[in-house]
């Protein structure tokens, strides 16, 4: 079985117990899928790199830090990879809380390899759209640098549903004035209409900054 | 003293004798003679010359007769001089003193005896009045005796004193001095006095004078002893009386003694009574034995006990009850033992084995008292019958295994999960490594040597597996006690494998301190396994309880002790025991854990104790606790 994913993505794997991180390498290995392996989390902190698609496979119980931890870690650095929890036992809570932070899944030991690598496939799939997500993002983030302090004034008023008039009147300024800020937006922003724009900045939680968003 | 005067009285009668004899003699011969020439009548002239010539002859006869009697004459008066020489001399030298005296009174002959008593020459007694040297006191008695004397023809006695002479004083030790302090007012000791005692027989002389023959003893030394003896007997008497009143006193208190006695035997005979009871009544037996081993006495208990009855007992040796560990018992040898044995064992409670009437052998817990009576030396042994109570204690010992047992099954249930993910490990493994295979025989040109190396890490990780379940199994499952000698170590790591899965994700650092080339020790292997889990359990829990971020150490350490009994510690750097928990952890069902049931250190402790060790431990406030238990060695077992 195949997997037709490119060459450059990444298997990262954390177990403490030798075996199971031996005989795993060894299975991904066998799907063409590169594998990185480490004992303990802080050595993959260490070691992590986000340049290629990639995802995590992490076993919860482990000393120093446990998988849970690493996770909470992770998020904290806001690093965002595809976690897939592997557990010696089914411990509901643990369970609950990776799922929460988004794993991937959460397998039992021993697992059904088909089932686990069918996850590797998705996880780095979806590791493969979040990083283009994340480039988008950060382009979009340049062009919203880009505004003048006015602009990002209109721009948040207009993705928060004000009209042109009703802009006009909260900033004190003429509609033509809100129009002109408003052509400068969309042209700066490389958007092609209102709902792309606001499908842009959704992420970006643009709050209008000294004004009360009010009816 | 009666000698004497009978010698005086026999040679006074030969005197008068002689003196009668004499003068009657010469007259008869005058008389015969006148009368012969009476009876001749005739004229010599006229006669015949055959008359004259008869004459003649008878004259010559006559002559002849007259010479012979006149030679008689002299020898007699040689005899008579002789007798009177022997008589002066006998009167003279006799120890008693002879006086003679007038019917006036007056001294007229005596001898030296009487010279020497009464102090003067002979000059100067003869021809004075005896009445001067006697005791004025005396006088009276005297003259009477004088009186008495000279009219009565028998003999008169008299005792008298004489006026003392002081060379006279026959000195006279009074003995009764030395009998004891004299307490006699008048004691005769001083008193000089010569006591004589006279007898007198009157007599007249050749003149035809009234005379006075006296005889004098002195009789001072038989008076004075009598004296003594008077006062000896008075002393005597008032000692018998002292003596007799202490005599009364020693009754009375003899009596009181007596009924003392009476009473104390009385006592003696209750109490004798009251332990005959309890000797019997006891429910131990008491077997008392001499030095040699030979039976003396058994109490009622003993029969019960042994099934012997007490006749067949009495003078059989101890060895029918108690075999003692003797190769050969002949009377020495187990006079031997038991001298050797018993010192030893005075006062101690010893297991010992008897043998019942049947054969079958019955536990005896034996004490044993030592007594001598006369001399002898004898030893009591109380023998308690605790079959009873081995017994309970096989019971105690089952009930033990059987509560270890459940427990060890509780305490496998808490590590379930544990056991369950160090299970899955492996399992997980030997999945990935067989789905790898099979990736690589399905993709091209698969690599041999690959999958060679993955099978066998595979069969590894199998074993591995297999193990564990093994090692569950047996503890689980273990419910039958079986001891064997084995290496603690060895069981320090299989109790390990049990616990594994808890150290690594609870950041838990395990270091072993194991000392190498310990002796063996001869024990449960599950059950101290069940120990030494319980101990790392305790301290994984404890260390759960530390800030996650801090390291937690727990050190398991073995080595010998000096007692040559192996230690076994385990020791955490957790927060410790508060003092009032270190007062309870140790009693059952007394836990700090929302999930323990409080039963895991107080079977640990008994199973330690069931296997002669014992278990304690050693915590500070936020300094960790040690727990610590020993194990006998091999060694110690086969000393014992």
């Amino acid at each position: 079985m195949q997997i037709n994913t490119p060459p450059s993505t990444l298997v990262y794997l954390i177990d403490d117990e030798f075996a199971v991180r031996d005989s795993l390498t060894f299975l991904i290995e066998s799907t063409g899928q590169a594998v990185r392996s480490f004992e303990s989390a802080n050595d993959f902190l260490n070691d992590y790199s986000h340049e290629q698609p990639s995802c995590l496979i992490l076993d919860v119980r482990m000393p120093s830090m446990s998988g849970l931890e690493l996770q909470e870690e992770l998020s904290n650095r806001e690093i965002s990879i595809p976690i897939i929890f592997i557990s010696g036992h089914a411990d509901i809570s643990d369970s609950a809380k990776a799922f929460r932070a988004g794993a991937i899944d959460f397998l039992e030991k021993p697992f059904d390899n088909e089932i686990l690598l069918k996850r590797i496939e998705e996880a780095i799939q979806k590791d493969i759209e979040t990083k283009e997500h994340l480039i988008k993002k950060r382009q979009i983030q340049q062009r919203l640098d880009h505004l003048t302090a006015r602009e990002k004034e209109v721009l948040s008023l207009i993705v928060s549903s004000y009209s042109n008039k009703e802009a006009a009147m909260k900033l004190n300024i003429s509609n033509r004035t809100i129009d002109v800020h408003r052509a400068h937006i969309m042209e700066k922003m490389r958007a092609e209409n209102l709902a792309e724009l606001m499908m842009m900045v959704m992420p970006f939680e643009i709050v209008p900054h000294g004004v009360e968003v009010s009816d | 003293m009666s000698k004497q005067t009978a010698d005086n009285k026999a040679i006074e009668m030969l005197r008068n004798k002689a003196e009668i004899l004499l003068p009657n003699y010469s007259n008869d011969a005058r008389k015969k003679a006148t009368k012969m020439l009476g009876l001749s009548g005739t004229d010599i002239s006229r006669l015949s010359s055959a008359d004259i010539q008869k004459l003649l002859f008878e004259f010559q006869r006559y002559h002849i007769e007259l010479e012979l009697q006149n030679g008689e004459l002299n020898r007699t008066h040689q005899e008579l001089s002789a007798s009177r020489d022997e008589y002066e001399q006998l009167y003279d030298l006799s120890p008693v003193s002879y006086l003679t005296l007038n019917k006036e009174g007056v001294i007229q002959k005596t001898n030296a005896a009487a010279t020497h008593l009464f102090g003067h020459s002979k000059e100067n007694l003869i021809g004075k009045k005896l009445g001067e040297f006697i005791h004025p006191l005396d006088q009276d008695n005297y003259y009477s005796f004088i009186k008495d004397s000279l009219t009565t023809p028998t003999d008169q006695t008299l005792n008298i004193k004489l006026n003392s002479f002081s060379n006279a004083s026959a000195y006279l030790n009074c003995h009764g001095l030395n009998l004891c302090g004299c307490s006699l007012q008048f004691c005769r000791h001083n008193n000089t006095s010569t006591h004589v005692e006279c007898r007198g027989l009157a007599s007249y002389n050749n003149k035809n004078e009234l005379q006075i023959h006296l005889t004098i003893s002195d009789i001072t030394e038989g008076k004075q002893a009598q004296e003594t003896m008077l006062c000896l007997n008075e002393k005597l008497e008032e000692k018998i009386h002292k003596q007799t009143s202490e005599l009364v006193e020693s009754n009375l208190s003899l009596k009181k003694k007596v009924e003392e006695l009476k009473y104390s035997k009385h006592q003696l005979r209750e109490r004798e009574a009251k332990l005959n009871s309890i000797f019997n009544a006891s429910i131990e037996g008491i077997i008392t034995i001499d030095t040699a081993g030979n039976i003396i006495s058994v109490n009622a208990a003993v029969e019960t006990i042994f099934g012997y009855r007490v006749e067949d007992l009495i003078g059989s040796s101890i060895n029918k009850l108690m075999p003692l560990p003797l190769r050969n018992k002949t009377r020495r040898n187990l006079k031997d033992y038991l001298q050797a044995y018993m010192p030893k064992n005075i006062g101690q409670i010893n297991e010992v084995e008897g043998i019942r009437k049947d054969g079958s052998s019955v536990p005896l817990d034996l004490s044993i008292a030592k007594f001598s009576i006369d001399k002898t030396t004898y030893f009591t042994g109380i023998v308690r019958d605790v079959s009873l109570r081995k017994h309970q204690e096989q019971l105690d010992k089952e009930h033990l295994d059987e509560l270890a047992h459940v427990t060890r099954l509780g305490l496998m249930g808490e590590m379930a999960s544990g056991i369950a993910h160090e299970v899955n490990q492996p399992l997980t493994a030997i999945a990935n490594y067989t789905q790898a295979c099979l990736n690589f025989i399905r993709g091209e040109n698969p690599d041999l040597e690959q999958l060679d190396e993955i099978l066998f890490k595979t069969h590894q990780q199998t074993l591995r597996a297999g193990q564990i379940i093994h090692r569950l199994r047996d503890f689980v499952k273990s419910k039958k006690i079986h001891r064997t000698t084995a290496d603690i170590n060895t069981l320090i790591h299989d109790a390990i494998s049990l616990c594994n899965a808890e150290f690594r994700p609870n950041n838990i650092r395990l270091r072993l301190e194991l000392a190498k080339n310990l002796p063996a020790v001869y024990v449960d292997n599950v059950q101290i396994e069940q120990v030494i889990i319980n101990l790392i359990k305790n301290s994984i829990d404890a260390l759960k309880n530390l800030p996650q971020k801090t390291q937690r150490h727990l050190a398991i350490q073995t080595q010998l002790n000096d007692d040559n009994d192996i230690e076994i510690r385990v020791k955490d750097n957790g927060p410790g025991i508060d003092e009032a928990q270190q007062q309870k952890i140790l009693t059952p069902f007394y836990t700090t854990k929302s999930d323990g049931m409080g039963m895991g250190l107080v079977i640990s402790r008994s199973l330690v104790e069931a296997h002669d060790g014992v278990l304690y431990f050693n915590s500070k406030p936020e300094n960790g606790t040690t727990f610590y238990f020993t194990l006998p060695t091999g060694r110690k077992f086969n000393a014992n």
